[in-house]
């Protein structure tokens, strides 16, 4: 099996970009990978590839702040190169911690969708009271129909299942109340569409504040919403995190007690880790394409091609592909 | 038809994910309600197949199917 790596995505890219891809040849003798960067990348931080590497010159990168149209004219990218080797069946899956627009761009492009399936998604993984819950879309999709939403919630629904065993996940929809005729328009109608078919386990809607308790495993959205209420949620965890320090070390008996809680505390960080996770898969394409965090470092990389290998195992994108064919030929006999 | 119209049009209707639709060569995208990402996807599968590329200014002239079936056949006569 090979995976592609984009090393120059990322911001502590190449440098963790490379280590994470060595720990992961370590970790399983059988992996090959291929390294997609720049030619002074290789020369500074990796300058002799070891067994099971190859490497590939790209000449430049998708910044962060590019739109996405500019991937047509920057087919030497190394986010380009990388995909293009899955499309190509040079790869079995790309991994990259670069801009996440640039890569779903490139996925759909040169990957292709599912069929059935308009618009891919970004899943992210939502730290909840009861563990990591699936929020989708993250941030790939701002406007979208109700036809949209309910492919995202066929899709975290099979990717749900996938990764945990459980046989009906249960699905949700954000809106800004519990009852069906709350939300916007496109709100009111998907929740109708959901509560109309049995091939989802769909359990209503739910309040913002509701999202932290986890009483759910896949949460559907639309992409500027999903892409809020991450932001959101980082900013006012710093934020508390912040509060909590400097209060109870604000004076010297509180500082006897910080010590005590410091464990505690250092437990619910963990809890939000992003590299333990390593990458989440673009949901919707038509190969295998993991989307790391743009702070990664190499553990999270490591993390990253290991769940890329285990997707492949998986036949991943073929499971996606009939969970939507069978939704799709379900609704179609309903229509009937 | 010849051989690259049936190969674009098949382009077309995969990206549509719509086997049986009959694209008209004279429809707008818009009319064909292919969006802009579509298009993106249509250009860059034909690219790839036909080892070409197509200038921003080449694609803003494409309007409808059969102007991308006649640029693509004057890039490949010209060789």
């Amino acid at each position: 099996m090979k995976i592609a790596i984009d090393i120059m995505g990322g911001d502590h890219a190449p440098e963790e970009m490379i280590k994470g891809a060595l720990l992961a040849l370590k970790d399983d003798p059988s992996l090959e990978l291929l390294l997609v960067g720049g030619e002074k990348a290789f020369a500074d931080f990796l300058p002799e590839l070891p067994p099971r590497a190859e490497k590939r010159i790209s000449a430049t990168v998708m910044s962060m702040d590019e739109s996405v149209e500019n991937l047509r004219n920057k087919k030497d990218s190394s986010i380009y190169l990388a995909t293009e080797a899955v499309a190509d069946h040079e790869a079995d899956a790309v991994v990259s911690c670069g801009s996440t627009a640039a890569q779903m761009a490139a996925a759909v492009l040169l990957l292709g969708r599912i069929k059935g399936v308009k618009r891919p998604a970004l899943v992210v993984p939502y730290p909840t009271l009861k563990g990591n819950k699936l929020m989708l879309d993250g941030g790939a999709n701002a406007d979208v129909t109700s036809a949209n939403l309910m492919d995202f919630a066929v899709l975290g629904n099979a990717y749900y299942r996938m990764i945990s065993g459980v046989d009906r996940p249960e699905v949700v929809l954000l809106s800004n109340g519990t009852e069906a005729h709350k939300g916007n328009a496109v709100v009111r109608e998907t929740h109708q569409l959901l509560s109309e078919t049995d091939f989802l386990n769909f359990k209503g809607n739910i309040e913002g504040r509701d999202i932290i308790a986890g009483d759910y495993d896949v949460l559907v959205t639309d992409g500027f919403t999903g892409n809020v209420v991450v932001k959101v949620t980082e900013g006012v965890a710093m934020g508390l995190f912040r509060l909590i320090k400097e209060e109870i070390t604000a004076t010297a008996s509180r500082k006897v007690g910080a010590a005590l809680v410091k464990p505690g505390l250092k437990n619910i960080a963990k809890k939000f880790d992003y590299s333990t996770v390593g990458g989440m898969p673009l949901l919707g394409v038509g190969g295998i394409s993991i989307v790391c965090h743009g702070s990664s470092n190499a553990e999270a990389v490591r993390n990253a091609v290991k769940g890329a290998v285990s997707f492949v195992e998986q036949d991943f994108i073929d499971v996606l592909a009939n969970d939507v064919a069978r939704y799709r030929e379900q609704k179609k006999q309903s229509e009937v | 038809m010849n051989d690259i119209a049936n190969e674009i049009i098949g382009i077309f209707k995969e990206t549509i994910q719509d086997d049986d639709i009959v694209i008209d060569l004279d429809a707008t995208f818009k009319e064909l309600e292919i969006d802009s990402l579509d298009l993106l996807e249509v250009v860059t599968a034909i690219e790839r197949r036909y080892k070409i590329s197509i200038s921003d200014d080449a694609l803003g002239e494409i309007k409808t199917a059969g102007d991308a079936i006649a640029y693509v056949e004057k890039l490949v006569n010209q060789g």
